[in-house]
């Protein structure tokens, strides 16, 4: 054993011990350090992640809304007895729950409350992140009415705050570009609730988390009847040239077209594509209206003053010929007729309808005596063509005379030939074969749209050329319908492929009913948005975080 | 034991001293070594860390807007105002503007601006939530316009977005630009049509494999040339590039020319993005 010589002086003897701690000390530190890092870190990608489930969750509350807005099953909601939104979540126990419920007014809010959308991951799953999350959404009609709707129906603004809780200590990044980002609307604190009071609102006990609020208003999608301008199957081309748009026929001293000074300012010329497959193309063309589609997206849009919205969930009913017991249901008739006419008058043994072969045309004139109720009846068998130099005339016996003239072949008018309409007839075509006519052709005295109505049946062609206006309607959901030269169009067309070439223009008709014979199919996209404001707090440039 | 027999064991015979020396040696060595290695380890997780914090900031930011943007398109303005992104005036069009340090430039090859709309959601002063108004089946939220641009700016290697609001004159009554992510060797938007979604590109410098020290991280679409830069400087090939296949190459410059390391794929993001609002599909 060695002793240490007392010649060693004391201070070495400590200073072993010094540098041993104050090695200790900073290798200590630099591990807390890279601890601390690495703690930020985790801390950052579960803030990341628990605000894309908070997203997750938010959508579902907009899903939840549109389904019940579809459905009109409001089932789990609560009705509260006032319009204006709550900004925190409101309590469940102090609104009506009547079964079945009311769906949002003017004074009255839906509301689906979080304790109704709690999904929760089984403690035994242990989950290291997230471990529940909830929505709460509320249905309110912002104040917009059914006058400021074309359709004369209903919009709604759907708010959706989806939550993410966290367990544990709620911290959020040191990032402060991920706190601008990730941390609006709060981790701890509910931020809305704290701009509303002006002081930090915590969340409640285990509910701290990520919010994400989504605001949609939702359109309503109109089906049936003339609803529209352009109603196509699959497909609209458009020129550029020329418009859409709408007028009310009643309104426009005689002859009753459309001018300038009686389009609709905003105007109902909407335009719907059932599911578009043809790779619809506006390019451009001005619509004063709105589009509603399903399918790929429609190009070139920028003319639409209205709204562009998807999906357009709207179906068209096929037309069939009048022997056929379907007919009758088809509302265009009805709509013409008031209540649909009974057409089996085409298929009794002994004909109480007046029939004639094809020919060009098959007679010269004919006089119409039916009213509303009862029509004329009349079968054409064969093609109906007036050629150049000839002329069909109807003639009303009196006013408000109407027929149904039912053609089993073409439908073709062409050259100088024309029919000429007086004012007091309304005459339904139904044409099975291809349909060509145009203004220059089909003289419709009365100016006005419902007066003239082909229904095309089966898959085949409708073309209006021209430098006239042809004033009319068109329901043939399987034709390809082409509208080209100068000539407008005016009234309403269903198609199943629409393509305007040209600088022809389609005006609508208010006068066809529009908001009496549509009901609401849908509910689509007009506007999606995401709040992730905090108008309380600056980001790191100093600015107010708003967008 | 005598005690001067201890005092002179007190000293190490030149062996012992070597021998102490050498095992000495060693160890302080294999702890520095060590110690070098976990901090560059540590470094490079760190960097990793910080470059995914980035890219998916990126990501959600863009996913973020596009999502709610009423309109999309890609460049700029034909009459850019340089500086302070105060472009008022002058018609959008696409490709070849970008913007870099602060003012647009006109250059095809550069990469994209990424240019959204948005509604008038807030009402200025007060930051409270417009209400909509409908009228004959118009939507609208509040009066002007908010534009939010992403671009990245080759300056510095950063990646800015930069939110401009006008009033209903059209005056600019705020603009903002916050850098969101850094390192960024190229942006692109790769999708152009912009009918239903927004397909945008961004790749990052592989800051967390390889570092340039005093050296400059550089991109291109190409072998870069060797008058380029410095020695120590640090290229990647960008997805500008026409073959796919050399995307991610990393070039080092020594001795006055470039000699590739190896093709690094993990720093590309991309973020494809669903427009929600209909208005913004063209």
């Amino acid at each position: 054993m060695k002793t240490l010589s007392s010649s060693y002086p004391h201070n070495e003897q400590a200073s072993v011990l010094i540098t041993t701690i104050m090695t200790m000390t900073i290798l200590a530190m630099i591990c807390a350090t890279s601890l601390y890092i690495t703690s930020q870190n985790i801390t950052g990608g579960m803030q990341a992640a628990s605000w894309q489930q908070s997203l997750t969750a938010a959508e579902s509350g907009v899903d939840r809304a549109i389904r019940a807005l579809n459905t009109g099953d409001w089932g789990n909601w609560k009705r509260a007895g006032t319009a204006t939104l709550p900004v925190a979540e409101p309590t469940a126990t102090a609104m009506a729950t009547a079964s079945p419920i009311a769906g949002p007014d003017s004074t009255h809010y839906l509301y689906f409350p979080s304790a109704s959308s709690t999904l929760a991951a089984a403690a035994s799953n242990s989950p290291e992140g997230s471990n529940t999350t909830a929505y709460w959404v509320t249905v309110d009609t912002a104040g917009m009415t059914t006058l400021q709707d074309p359709n004369g129906k209903q919009w709604y603004r759907i708010r959706s705050t989806g939550k993410a809780y966290l367990p544990g200590s709620i911290r959020s990044s040191m990032s402060r570009l991920d706190n601008d980002l990730r941390n609006t609307i709060g981790l701890k604190f509910d931020r809305k609730l704290s701009a509303a009071t002006n002081t930090l609102q915590a969340y409640t006990a285990g509910q701290e988390g990520p919010t994400r609020s989504i605001e949609v208003i939702m359109s309503p999608i109109v089906t049936g009847g003339w609803a529209r301008p352009i109603t196509a199957g699959t497909g609209v081309q458009m020129s550029g040239g020329g418009s859409v748009g709408s007028f009310n026929s009643n309104n426009v001293p005689a002859p009753y077209q459309w001018t300038a000074a009686y389009e609709d300012h905003p105007g109902n010329g909407g335009i719907a594509i059932v599911n578009n497959t043809t790779n619809s193309d506006l390019r451009g063309t001005s619509v004063n209206g709105s589009l509603q589609y399903s399918g790929s997206t429609v190009k070139n849009t920028s003319g639409v003053s209205g709204t562009v919205s998807t999906p357009f969930n709207g179906s068209l009913t096929a037309t069939v010929n009048p022997n056929t017991s379907g007919f009758a249901a088809t509302d265009i008739m009805t709509q013409q007729y008031g209540s649909a006419p009974s057409l089996t008058v085409f298929n009794s043994v002994t004909p109480n309808y007046t029939a004639y072969a094809g020919g060009s045309p098959p007679v010269a004139s004919i006089t119409v005596n039916g009213n509303k109720n009862n029509p004329d009846y009349i079968k054409i068998t064969g093609d109906f063509t007036v050629p150049g130099g000839k002329t069909f005339t109807i003639t009303g016996a009196g006013a408000n005379r109407y027929a149904v003239i039912w053609v089993t072949g073409k439908f073709t008018t062409s050259g100088s030939g024309q029919v000429l309409q007086d004012a007091n007839s309304n005459i339904t075509w139904i044409v099975d074969n291809d349909i060509t006519v145009s203004g220059d052709t089909y003289n419709n005295a009365s100016g006005h749209a419902a007066a003239v109505q082909f229904i095309g049946v089966g898959a085949h062609k409708f073309t209006d050329s021209g430098s006239a206006t042809f004033t009319g309607t068109l329901n043939a959901p399987g034709y390809d319908a082409t509208i080209s030269g100068s000539g407008d169009f005016t009234g309403a067309i269903i198609a199943n492929t629409v393509t305007i070439s040209g600088s022809a223009s389609v005006h609508y008709d208010d006068a066809l009913g529009v908001q009496n014979a549509s009901s609401v199919g849908n509910y689509a996209f007009a506007s999606w948005f995401e709040d992730n404001s905090d108008f309380t707090r600056k980001d790191i440039g100093g600015n107010k975080l708003l967008y | 034991m005598k005690i001067s027999d201890l005092k002179r064991d007190l000293g190490m015979t030149l062996v012992e001293m070597m021998v102490s020396t050498a095992c000495g040696s060693i160890l302080l060595a294999a702890v520095v070594i060590a110690g070098v290695a976990l901090q560059r380890s540590f470094g490079s997780v760190e960097s990793y860390s910080v470059a995914e914090g980035d890219q998916l900031r990126v990501l959600d930011y863009i996913a973020l807007d596009c999502r709610r943007a009423v309109k999309g398109t890609v460049g700029a303005l034909t009459t850019p105002t340089i500086g302070n992104g105060s472009w008022t005036g002058g018609t959008w069009v696409t490709q070849p503007y970008y913007r870099t340090g602060g003012a647009w430039t006109v250059d095809s090859t550069k990469p994209s601006t990424l240019i959204l709309s948005l509604p008038v959601y807030y009402a200025s002063g007060t930051g409270s939530i417009v209400t909509p108004t409908l009228s004959s089946g118009t939507l609208s939220y509040g009066s002007g316009s908010v534009t939010v641009c992403y671009y990245q700016d080759s300056t510095d290697s950063t990646f800015k977005r930069e939110v401009v609001l006008q009033d209903s004159t059209g005056t600019v009554t705020s603009d903002t630009i916050t850098t969101i992510a850094r390192n960024v060797a190229s942006f692109t938007v790769t999708n152009q049509d912009l009918t239903s979604t927004i397909s945008s590109t961004i790749m990052f410098f592989p800051t967390f494999k390889y570092t340039t020290g005093t050296g400059t991280w550089r991109s291109g679409p190409s072998t870069p040339a060797d008058t380029l830069g410095v020695d120590g400087d640090m290229y990647v090939i960008d997805p500008t590039s026409a073959t796919a296949s050399a995307v991610g190459n990393v070039y080092r410059r020594l001795g006055g020319s470039y000699s590739l390391l190896q093709n690094v794929k993990a720093t590309t993001v991309f973020c494809n993005t669903f427009l929600r609002n209909a208005s913004a599909r063209q």
